[in-house]
């Protein structure tokens, strides 16, 4: 499936933590528990877009992979 | 896609015949190696087929397969290094190592998360060592086989391009989770810390664990959104004041002090990915591990070098980190 924009309210919400999906690939994990201990310091607006942007670009980067594809479902159905 | 343990006059061979080779060793073997397409990192200890083995006279090898399109081997310092991440190529991995103790690991397991492109592609690799009779006689170094250049001070990175129809996964396999403890966290990003904050409250974190009594081969683990991420005690038993680690603790994490595992190498083995040993090309395991699960002459299925520290896009501790080369499905 094609990766939806960094727009799409979802992205803020596994950001900030509203959405917990469990992932099964790893740099998803690794990049949202990053993102959540930098908003533990920082919760700017300006901030927040960067590490949506960071958290889209891992999935649009790895979108071959099956394990990704998974994801992308499990998060936008 | 095997890794393996080949005598000095073998992987001589290997590097003229051209071929490219990620390889882990004692400083003594690896220094008599000749320029080629290869990159090393020091370390006498290893995981084989045959059980943990500690080996002066053999060369661990892993030879990246053929299907390899293009390989860049680069150093870097610790400035540099915050460019590792952006100078993966589009379709491939990269693998790192860095030496213990050097000021590039320390920049590295402190700043990568903040580092351009973090994460976006794999990044497999370890934090080189040394004998642990050697410790403070003796320095960590890695090598990189263009120029058949030494470094104990940065590190050295091969960038591997793959075919569009293969691709790389790092995974990690972890035999500790949080126990059920207290919530630990900490004011500041660092190595040491004579503070923590324990269910909130502010305490000396020496005085702490021994008044706890905790188990100090047991790493802190934090929970990166399911992947539990951990970080390991430099000190033994003993009272003390400043408490070290062999990677940063983050302010904004979370951390538990994790629970006892009883049988370690069983713990590993029910884990491990249950892909053929074909699709893994790399993996390393942790010295600690080695070391606290006693794991010796014992099997646990992937095999590597037993690392001062793992990297799979970060640094960890106390974990296998492994790399995935896997066939991309034709679009239809």
């Amino acid at each position: 499936m094609d990766v939806p924009p960094a727009t799409h309210p979802v992205w803020s919400d596994i950001a900030t933590g509203r959405l917990k999906p469990e992932f099964d690939f790893l740099a998803a994990k690794i990049i949202v528990g990053t993102i959540s201990r930098k908003l533990a310091s920082d919760q700017s607006m300006a901030h927040l877009w960067t590490y949506v942007h960071e958290l889209r670009e891992i999935f649009v980067q790895n979108a071959d992979l099956p394990k990704v594809q998974r994801d992308l479902k499990k998060i936008f159905g | 896609m095997g890794q393996i343990m080949y005598s000095l006059e073998d992987v001589k061979q290997q590097i003229t015949q051209g071929r490219r080779l990620l390889l882990a060793g004692d400083e003594a073997i690896l220094r008599q190696l000749p320029p080629g397409e290869w990159i090393g990192g020091t370390i006498p200890y290893f995981m084989t087929a045959e059980g943990g083995v500690c080996a002066r006279d053999r060369i661990h090898v892993t030879e990246l397969p053929p299907f390899v399109t293009g390989v860049d081997i680069r150093t870097y310092d610790e400035e540099s290094i915050s460019r590792v991440y952006s100078d993966t190529p589009e379709h491939g991995f990269s693998v790192i190592i860095i030496p213990a103790l050097s000021q590039t690991h320390y920049s590295f397991a402190l700043n990568a998360p903040n580092y351009q492109g973090f994460a976006i592609h794999p990044l497999i690799g370890w934090i080189s060592g040394v004998h642990l009779n050697d410790l403070g006689r003796s320095t960590a170094k890695v090598f990189s086989g263009s120029g058949a250049h030494t470094c104990e001070e940065g590190a050295v990175v091969m960038h591997v391009a793959l075919p569009r129809n293969k691709t790389a996964e790092v995974g990690i396999v972890n035999i500790f989770e949080q126990g059920d403890g207290d919530n630990i966290t900490f004011g500041a990003d660092c190595f040491s810390t004579s503070e923590a904050y324990i269910n909130g409250q502010k305490k000396n974190f020496g005085e702490y664990l021994y008044e706890k009594r905790l188990d100090k081969r047991l790493p802190l683990v934090a929970d990166y959104c399911g992947a539990m991420i951990n970080t390991s005690f430099q000190e033994g038993e003993e009272r003390v004041q400043e408490v070290s680690f062999y990677a940063p603790v983050f302010s904004g994490l979370r951390y538990r002090h994790a629970k006892p595992v009883v049988d370690a190498a069983e713990r590993f083995a029910t884990l491990m990915p249950k892909d053929s040993q074909e699709q893994i090309l790399f993996s390393c395991n942790c010295i600690l591990n080695y070391l606290y699960c006693e794991l010796e002459g014992k099997q646990i299925g992937l095999t590597g070098p037993a690392t001062f520290g793992e990297i799979a896009y970060q640094l960890l501790n106390q974990t296998m980190v492994y790399l995935r080369i896997t066939d991309l499905s034709p679009k239809g």
